[in-house]
């Protein structure tokens, strides 16, 4: 929450308190390595947010958070200026990575900084009570062959039936007993013929 | 014939089949972390431990592997980045670990909970403020003290309550507080003596004198007084004056008389009796007892460096005194280490000296007991190499076929005939005698198809004064060097590669290494003191190579030949002023100095001598030639004012005059630290941080073309620099942004230069970022769309669009994120494959390793080649070919039958 100074646990904090949430976690990344990958499924610490303040010229002192597993961090003490934070995550693509905070008699204004935004001035600033940053997709690392043959036939409009196994069964076989007599034709001519007469017959039979 | 042909197709299908594991070889991504030293650790169990390494990452490591040696392994389980924090926080960042919870603690961390199991952050309220001490009492609850004296208890979440203590007593900031749990309750014990009872409220529960030790649930004060808490919590003293106690139980105490443990057993009364007196050897200085859940020991100090310890699980049970075992530590463990029991009969201990972890463990159900370390590796930035890997079948294959090589085919033919038959025999033999197939390491059977992908990553690692070499394919270790050097003497001047030897050049000695094992050539050669810098030169011999060793102005040889007579050398002084020298009959001139007083020369870098180009020029649509500008001895410096203001300046290495200047806005406010310069081909580029007007990471492409222009494909002839003039007048210059900040950067090399250049960008969060060179290219169109003589006049030409965005499938190391730090080197290095580039990155924390393809993969069949795909298209091939075969056979027969009738 953004908040003026207030007495916390007994000791004096002062400045504005900044709060973020990383918002629209997906259920589950896929994760695709045939070698262990360190951290893979603390996706939290594989983002970085660093808040630089732009009033501490020449060095532009750079205070951190860490991402908590429910997916928050926290800059308490702000004192009044100018600051910009930006985030950045391993696995995720966020909406906006930059923000431009002010802090004004403890009260915190924040503006998005896109990198390509040269008017960065003329958007409102929010006050919101938590700067909520939204993930927007999963960071693809591995260039998939495209078209492969299972691919294909996936995005086919037999598609379905390939997707669920008994439907793939039932579609083989009906495909081998539908071609079957015409395959017979070809491999036993003799065959096909007896078959086929059996079949007239048959016929006959249903026809008397 | 036929034979010769059946094997010749062997060959080659065994080596197709190679070159198919070969190039999926480095599709397998790995990282291979390093240990950059121990700043605490405490085991978890007897092969887990959580530690603070290097300068402030916090692990959870699995030892693993068995080693004969003393030397083991160990495996990141998870790691904790704390390095973005401030530096003040690496020297006072501490933790504890708890059940489930690591408790981490700092200036400007504050308090931060970090799950066991998988190192997710739990919580970190920074509001907290400045803790001193975090620790568990022994029933299990964890307790902090924070920097103005209070008391908190912490909960699995990580929120705090404050315990109002400073109603009575304020806690001590230098001291860490103790806790007794009895009867599921608490009690803390302070340094003043004061005892609290912590339930919703603190009660004092007593005072007593001079508090030296606390056991699990009873205290000793002063030198002889044990005072016990009752499970009703009221205080009481044992009616007993004891010597210097220990306690062990509730109910069992250890005096120490001299060389003499005395153990006593409480009664009811609170009145003790010794029941066993047990001597030792030497005067016992203390005693330390540790248990668990199955185990309780006693570890008996009796001097200084002895330590002994006595396993007591089975005489607390029987109190036969014959049960006790026993178990000397080696004489250069220390008491202060940390002592850990495992549930499987197993004490460890661990020591920290000079960041290397040392682990001794005893088993007293097999006797078994072990010395093992984990060694810090400090990577020397000055001295990372990359290297060919020598290939002795391949090499000594050559040889034998160099040396059979005759000036008659006909007796070439049969020399290969020759060798066919012998492999076709060693095949055979294998096959029947052996039941298997032939291995690589059956020699000169099937020769592996050498692409060259195997490269060799050296370092001097400042730790143990040797030169490690490992492998890129799997960032195993291939070889280390004997140790040859100690701390005191182990300023590293140079290390790189002389006449295929490894050249290490010390502060006061040199030192030789065979690049195939790292066995040392010789005895050191020593030097004289003074010298601050090594420097590898072309020998006068050709294709061999010397050194200098240089002491500010002078230069003396020690490589093993003359150097050749036209090299120069520039160096750097106070950072202010570039000199460059000429060599000339064995001695080194000065020539020209660049620099003035005022702007101090933040970085300068020379045309890298790998760097290869085979085109040398671009066409343009009116069938004129751009030429490049590829005069080698260009030198980019760049310079920083007393307001900041940054200049770049390419200079002409031979005479030292400015050939182009660029000076930066002076309202750019920017990182000076974050400079990195690049140069290759035509092209120089540079990256730096800005502050203002805007936070953002740049990137400045510059490149250079000839005044040549327009020649029509005629032929430049060769001149001399000094006659000719090299002024450039037609640079083209472009400035990015990149969303993510830079830290290294470097190009990828080929063997002939024909694929297109790639530059690798390692940024802060731990990707190394390929661009193609196309990409960063400052030739785009600005301001309007791209005409069609556009795009006949430049390879992919683009609109200018001023940032670069990110690309996910441009990122070597894909999800790997490695361990980024300043002293970090990227390497590359050509292979065989034109199309491919070996990148690796190396730090004291990690090394990465992968193949950077800037042109794809137009030499090899890719990754992505999809094998499938052609299988079925053959076999619906051969298919129909058969169908086929059988439609026309019936309907010829048919036709013959009409035609019959």
């Amino acid at each position: 929450m953004f908040g003026k100074a207030r007495m916390h646990r007994g000791s004096l904090a002062l400045g504005a308190v900044l709060n973020g949430r990383i918002t629209h976690v997906p259920e589950e990344g896929a994760v695709e390595s045939s070698m262990p990958i360190l951290n893979v499924n603390n996706y939290q610490s594989r983002i970085t947010v660093n808040l630089y303040d732009l009033q501490s010229r020449p060095t532009y002192y750079k205070q951190v958070a860490l991402v908590d597993e429910n997916w928050t961090f926290k800059f308490p003490e702000l004192s009044d200026g100018d600051y910009e934070l930006i985030v950045q995550s391993v696995d995720f693509v966020f909406n906006e990575e930059r923000y431009r905070i002010y802090v004004i008699n403890d009260n915190i204004k924040v503006y998005e900084d896109p990198l390509w935004d040269e008017h960065r001035n003329s958007t409102i600033g929010k006050s919101i009570d938590i700067l909520d940053i939204e993930i927007t997709e999963t960071k693809q690392y591995f260039e998939h062959a495209l078209g492969s043959i299972h691919e294909m036939l996936l995005n086919s409009p037999l598609g379905f039936i390939f997707e669920n196994r008994a439907y793939t069964i039932m579609f083989v076989l009906t495909l081998v007993l539908a071609l079957f007599p015409y395959v017979l034709g070809f491999i036993n001519p003799e065959l096909a013929a007896e078959m086929r007469e059996i079949q007239r017959g048959n016929t006959k039979v249903l026809e008397k | 014939m036929h034979s010769h042909k059946l094997i010749t197709l062997v060959v080659l299908l065994a080596s197709l089949v190679s070159a198919v594991d070969i190039g999926t070889a480095f599709v397998r991504d790995f990282v291979k972390y390093l240990t950059p030293g121990f700043l605490e650790t405490e085991f978890i169990a007897s092969n887990e431990f959580v530690s603070l390494e290097g300068e402030g990452i916090l692990t959870r490591r699995k030892v693993i592997g068995e080693s004969p040696e003393m030397t083991i392994d160990s495996e990141l389980v998870w790691a904790v980045d704390l390095r973005q924090f401030q530096l003040l926080d690496l020297l006072l960042l501490k933790f504890h670990v708890a059940t489930n919870e690591v408790f981490v603690y700092g200036p400007s961390l504050s308090l931060a909970v970090i799950g066991l199991d998988d190192g997710s952050l739990i919580s970190n309220d920074k509001s907290i403020g400045k803790i001193n001490w975090v620790g568990s009492a022994p029933g299990g609850n964890v307790y902090a003290a924070t920097d103005d004296g209070n008391l908190l208890v912490v909960n699995d979440d990580g929120t705090v309550r404050s315990i109002d203590l400073n109603h009575y007593e304020k806690l001590d900031p230098s001291s860490s507080p103790r806790f007794l749990t009895v009867n599921a309750i608490d009690y803390i014990v302070l340094d003043s003596g004061h005892i609290f009872k912590i339930t919703d409220s603190v009660l004092p529960v007593g005072h007593v004198p001079g508090v030296i030790n606390v056991g699990k649930s009873a205290i000793v004060a002063g030198n002889n007084h044990v005072f016990r808490i009752s499970t009703d919590g009221t205080l009481t003293e044992i009616s007993h004056q004891f010597l210097n106690p220990t306690i062990v139980t509730t109910n069992d105490i250890v005096d120490i008389d001299g060389s003499k443990l005395l153990f006593y057993k409480i009664n009811d009364d609170n009145t003790a009796d010794v029941v066993y007196t047990k001597e030792e050897i030497a005067p016992i200085s203390g005693v330390h007892a540790i248990s668990n859940d199955v185990n309780e020991i006693l570890v008996v100090d009796l001097s200084p460096s002895n330590l002994k310890i006595l396993v007591l699980t089975d005489y607390l049970a029987n109190a036969l005194s014959d049960t006790i075992k026993e178990f000397n530590i080696g004489s250069s463990q220390k008491f202060e280490k940390s002592i850990i029991l495992s549930s499987e009969n197993t004490v460890l201990t661990s020591s920290i000296e000079d960041s290397n972890l040392f682990l001794e463990t005893i088993n007293w159900s097999t006797g078994r007991q072990e010395l093992r370390a984990i060694f810090k590796v400090t990577v020397d930035p000055k001295s990372i190499l990359i290297v060919d890997k020598p290939n002795v079948a391949t090499e000594s294959l050559e040889l034998a076929l160099l040396a059979t090589e005759s000036s008659s085919i006909f007796v070439n033919w049969l020399a290969r005939t020759k060798r066919h038959l012998s492999a076709i025999g060693k095949l055979a033999t294998s096959v029947i005698v052996d039941h298997r197939l032939p291995t690589n390491d059956d020699s000169g059977l099937f020769p592996e198809i050498d692409f060259g992908f195997d490269k060799l990553v050296l370092f001097f690692d400042l730790n143990s004064c040797r030169v490690v070499a490992m492998n890129t394919k799997d960032g195993s270790k291939e070889w280390t060097t004997e140790k040859f050097c100690t701390a005191s003497d182990s300023q590293l001047l140079g290390m790189f590669i002389a006449n295929d030897d490894v050249v290490v050049t010390l502060e006061q000695h040199v030192h030789r290494f065979n690049l195939h094992d790292g066995l040392r050539f010789g005895p050191a050669r020593f030097t004289q003191y003074g010298y601050t810098d090594a420097i590898k030169l072309k020998a006068i011999e050709a294709g061999r190579d010397t050194w200098v060793l240089r002491n500010g102005k002078e230069f003396t040889r020690y490589g093993p030949f003359d150097f050749a007579g036209d090299q120069i050398v520039i160096t750097n002084e106070d950072n202010v002023k570039l000199q460059a020298y000429i060599s000339t009959k064995g001695k080194f001139i000065p020539t020209w100095s660049f620099g003035s007083s005022n702007e101090k020369i933040i970085k300068h870098i020379g045309k890298p001598e790998e760097s290869t180009t085979s085109s040398i020029g671009v066409v343009l649509h009116d069938k004129s030639v751009l030429y490049k500008y590829l005069y080698p001895n260009t030198v980019s410096v760049i310079t920083s004012n007393e307001e900041g203001i940054i200049t770049f300046y390419l200079l002409d290495g031979v005479k030292g005059e400015i050939l182009y200047t660029f000076k930066h806005d002076p309202k750019e406010v920017l990182d000076v630290d974050s400079i990195e310069v690049l140069m290759d081909d035509n092209w120089i580029i540079y990256t730096y941080f800005v502050f203002e007007p805007r936070f953002e990471q740049r990137i400045t492409v510059l490149d250079l073309f000839d005044n040549y222009k327009n020649l029509g494909g005629a032929a430049v002839e060769q001149v001399s620099a000094f006659d000719r003039d090299l002024k450039i007048t037609n640079v083209s210059q472009q400035a990015y942004t990149y969303p993510d900040r830079i830290i290294k950067l470097k190009s990828t090399v080929t063997k002939h230069g024909i694929t297109l250049k790639s530059v690798i960008a390692l940024t802060e969060n731990g990707a190394l970022v390929e661009f193609p060179k196309w990409v960063l290219n400052s030739r785009r169109v600005v301001g309007r769309q791209l005409t069609k003589e556009d795009m006949m006049s430049d390879f992919r030409p683009l609109q200018y669009e001023p940032v670069v965005p990110r690309n996910t499938k441009q990122i070597l190391n894909h999800k790997f994120k490695v361990f980024v730090d300043k002293n970090g080197t990227i390497l590359t290095k050509d292979t065989n494959l034109e199309s491919t580039s070996v990148v690796c990155y190396i730090n004291s924390y990690n090394m990465f390793c992968t193949i950077a393809q800037p042109s794809r993969s137009w030499d090899v069949l890719g990754s992505s080649f999809d094998k499938n795909k052609l299988a079925i298209t053959i076999l619906v091939l051969i298919m129909a070919y058969i169908t086929s075969t059988l439609l026309v056979t019936k309907k010829s027969l048919h036709d013959s039958w009409h035609d019959s009738s």
